[in-house]
Formats: structure tokens, C-alpha cells, sequence
């Protein structure tokens, strides 16, 4: 168990939310081209609402993250508690249509 | 690294990796984009696929000596359906 408290929030945020996005900024002000891609894809994908949280204004957060899921990069979206990647693998899953089914899956979509 | 260090190194990653595409993003052979095609991702998440490629580099990865790697990865069923773009 990792006994950073900021880790457990983290991992408490992935678990009662549907789908979150860790990213700079927000959905409606990003501050980086891959979270506001991220958010987008999403978007496209049908999900209008989903939980952002904003690493940029909060260093011990953005830590605990990466500590979570030892993925060194932001935008990282969870979907149904399961951590799915960043903005490469989102968008990637979202031309493959995998994204659509895993949404449907995760009864996030109908 | 240059291109054959970086093609050689992702294809130990099992036999049957294919490295099917790698650009030099910047012309500083710091930022790579790969296509890469593996047996070995049958039934991983693309995360965990992705995973599996950073870790064959991460001391390069660690020293900055490669800055970023945007990957594209495919299992031979799904490559033979054929990549978009």
C-alpha cells in the first residue's frame, strides 16, 4: 500500500467518477494541446460529462499521480475506474472504435 | 539514439516484432513516432502494450536521450485489417 495520502485520493477520484481526465487546465480552458485533444475525443465519443482535474495548479497531485500509475505524462484518462492512457491511446482507440466499446462496456454510453 | 539502435532495440522485444514505421519527429533523433507490430501485445490493453515497448528503453528514456516516443501499436490480426492513415 502506498501511504501517501494524495495517492488514495487519486485512486478514491478514478473509483467514484465514470470517467476522469487528469490534465492542465480544464475542458473548457485547456492548457495544453493534448489535454484539450484528450477532452475532445472524449467529447466526440458522447461523454458530456466527465471529471476533470486540473495537475498544472497542483504539484502534490500531479506527484501522486504519477505514483499511482506510474505513467509519467499528463492528459491520463481512467473510464470505469481502469486507467487507459493519455492522449495518444485515447485517440487511437477512439479511430479504432475500441473507445466506443469499452464507453458501452463501462456503461458510461449506451 | 539513431533510427537502427531504436528499431533494433523495440524488436526484442519478441520474436515476430515489427517495427513498420519510425520517424524522426524533430531531426534530433530525440522524438520518435513508431508503428510497431508485435505478437506479443495479443490481449494486452494499449496501455499495457505501450508499457511494454518504454520499458525496453527506459534508461534511455530516463537519461532523456530519447524525449518522446509516440507509438502506434498493433497485433498482426489487427495490422492485417489494415492501420488507418
Amino acid at each position: 500500500m502506498n501511504t501517501n495520502p494524495l495517492v488514495t485520493k487519486v485512486e478514491e477520484i478514478t473509483k467514484t467518477n465514470p470517467v476522469v481526465v487528469f490534465m492542465k487546465g480544464t475542458a473548457q480552458f485547456p492548457q495544453c494541446g493534448f489535454s484539450a485533444r484528450a477532452c475532445q475525443v472524449l467529447k466526440a465519443s458522447g461523454v458530456n460529462d466527465f471529471t476533470t482535474i486540473d495537475v498544472l495548479s497542483d504539484d502534490p497531485l500531479w506527484d501522486a499521480l504519477e505514483a499511482f500509475t506510474q505513467w509519467p505524462t499528463v492528459p491520463q484518462i481512467f473510464i470505469g475506474g481502469e486507467f487507459i492512457g493519455g492522449c495518444d491511446i485515447i485517440s487511437e482507440m477512439y479511430e479504432r472504435g475500441d473507445l466506443a466499446t469499452l464507453l458501452k462496456d463501462k456503461k458510461v454510453t449506451a | 539514439m539513431n533510427a537502427t539502435q531504436l528499431k533494433n532495440r523495440i524488436e526484442t522485444l519478441a520474436a515476430g516484432t515489427q517495427v513498420v514505421e519510425l520517424v524522426d519527429l524533430t531531426g534530433t533523433q530525440d522524438h520518435w513516432q513508431a508503428l510497431i507490430v508485435s505478437p506479443a501485445f495479443e490481449g494486452k490493453t494499449m496501455i499495457q502494450q505501450h508499457r511494454m515497448v518504454f520499458e525496453l528503453l527506459k534508461d534511455e528514456v530516463a537519461s532523456n536521450e530519447v524525449h518522446a516516443l509516440t507509438l502506434r501499436t498493433f497485433t498482426p490480426a489487427q495490422f492485417e485489417k489494415g492501420p488507418r492513415k
